[in-house]
């Protein structure tokens, strides 16, 4: 395999990493074997020192199997943490309206414990998706228990500020550390814009009027379709944990945001802002990551 | 993966800081500087080397920045951190505690060669 052979082969294998690693990535490695065909000490002649240096290099694929344990650490396990939780998200339900008559402390902050123990899991594993899955919507359900409960719990926001800022500061962190790949990016701030606008319009004076057409039509898709939409929420998660073809991942980003939007019950007036806000925001992530390749590719 | 194989695998990021702690140096430069240091016992795949270098700069062990190299690709060079330096100091502590001990116990003890002899 000649050294150019060498780098494609790695591109194709580095498929699914952002657009801005995967030139980086190449760069490097383009320059290892750039320093080998020029060291003396690998031979004498060039046949000699490019020989040796690639039985040094390792197969492309050992080469990338690496970069993706630390790129992409995500696989199923950390997929079925957040899949089974969500499916399991009406019983739950149940199971706290029954519980709540006998346990008074049995109520949405277990659910919320329960989502700050799943993020925990997903810090220990070093996983971004998983963390992302839940941090944002943690964060929105904090805000929401804080203030959409006449102050019911304000007594103890000692204990649930703190637990707010912090998954609030995990989320920055996080988005920071992956500003890079818009994909991860837009993941993580979906919940948190879908469900902050949710929040905020819940402070907006409802306007009663009966529906418009659109929404009128989309109250019924989502009404009639929601057991249908929470199934493709899961098809679309797993699209986004397991597949490595980036085409693919928007796509399931696109169609996870328009479910999370499906979500948003108030108000049901302005219900097509949650199908038009997580389009928008996934095209707008993808005309950044489209961007970035465009300028990877002119840069010389 | 024998036994040792797997010893030498988990040395790789202690080797790496150990090179890094000198001087900054780029991902073949650390490649031939191990392979020296260790009259050629420890060598190492790039496809091995470079993931390494990546999870310690992952971890906060290590920072990089590029530079040109005229005529060339560029260079990633690759310089350890505080926190790699203390991580250095604790997992040397921590194999010199366990080769000491290995050795210790691996040694015939006085007591068998006063009965073997």
């Amino acid at each position: 395999m000649t050294p150019d052979e060498y780098l494609e082969s790695l591109r194709k294998k580095l498929k699914g990493f952002s657009h801005l690693d995967q030139t980086f990535l190449i760069e490097e490695i383009g320059s290892h074997i750039e320093s080998g065909e020029d060291d003396p000490r690998l031979g004498k002649d060039p046949a000699q020192r490019r020989q040796k240096l690639m039985s040094e290099l390792g197969s492309p694929g050992q080469m990338a199997k690496g970069f993706r344990r630390i790129y992409q650490p995500d696989g199923p396990i950390d997929f079925l943490l957040v899949a089974i939780p969500l499916l399991l998200n009406s019983s739950f339900n149940l199971l706290l309206v029954n519980m709540m008559p006998r346990y008074p402390w049995f109520d949405v902050r277990v659910e919320v414990l329960f989502r700050l123990l799943l993020i925990g899991i997903g810090i220990w594993r070093g996983s971004k998706l998983l963390t992302l899955a839940w941090a944002p919507r943690t964060a929105v359900q904090i805000v929401a228990m804080l203030v959409l409960t006449q102050g019911y719990f304000l007594h103890q926001s000692i204990i649930w500020l703190p637990a707010l800022l912090g998954v609030v500061y995990l989320i920055g962190r996080i988005i920071w550390q992956n500003r890079r790949d818009a994909l991860i990016v837009i993941y993580g701030l979906l919940p948190l814009i879908i469900g902050g606008l949710g929040l905020a319009l819940y402070f907006v004076p409802e306007v009663q009027s009966w529906p418009g057409r659109i929404d009128f039509s989309l109250l019924q898709v989502f009404s009639r379709f929601s057991g249908f939409l929470d199934g493709l929420n899961i098809v679309a998660l797993a699209v986004i944990f397991l597949v490595k073809n980036r085409n693919f991942r928007w796509a399931a980003v696109a169609i996870y945001g328009l479910i999370l939007g499906s979500w948003i019950t108030a108000p049901r007036e302005v219900l097509y802002i949650w199908v038009v806000l997580p389009l928008v925001t996934v095209l707008l992530g993808l005309w950044m990551d489209q961007s970035l390749r465009r300028q990877i590719r002119l840069a010389p | 993966m024998t036994q040792i194989q797997q010893v030498r695998k988990g040395s790789t990021p202690l080797l790496i800081l150990s090179v890094l702690s000198t001087e900054k140096m780029y991902g073949y430069q650390i490649m031939r500087e191990l392979e020296q240091r260790s009259a050629g016992y420890f060598t190492m795949t790039a496809a091995l080397l470079y993931p390494a270098l990546h999870q310690l700069e992952a971890d906060g062990l290590a920072e990089s920045e590029w530079q040109d190299n005229p005529g060339k690709r560029r260079r990633k060079y690759y310089t350890i951190t505080s926190k790699g330096r203390k991580a250095l100091t604790d997992s040397k502590a921590e194999w010199q505690t366990f080769l000491t001990n290995l050795f210790k116990t691996l040694k015939p003890s006085g007591k068998v060669q006063e009965n073997g002899s």
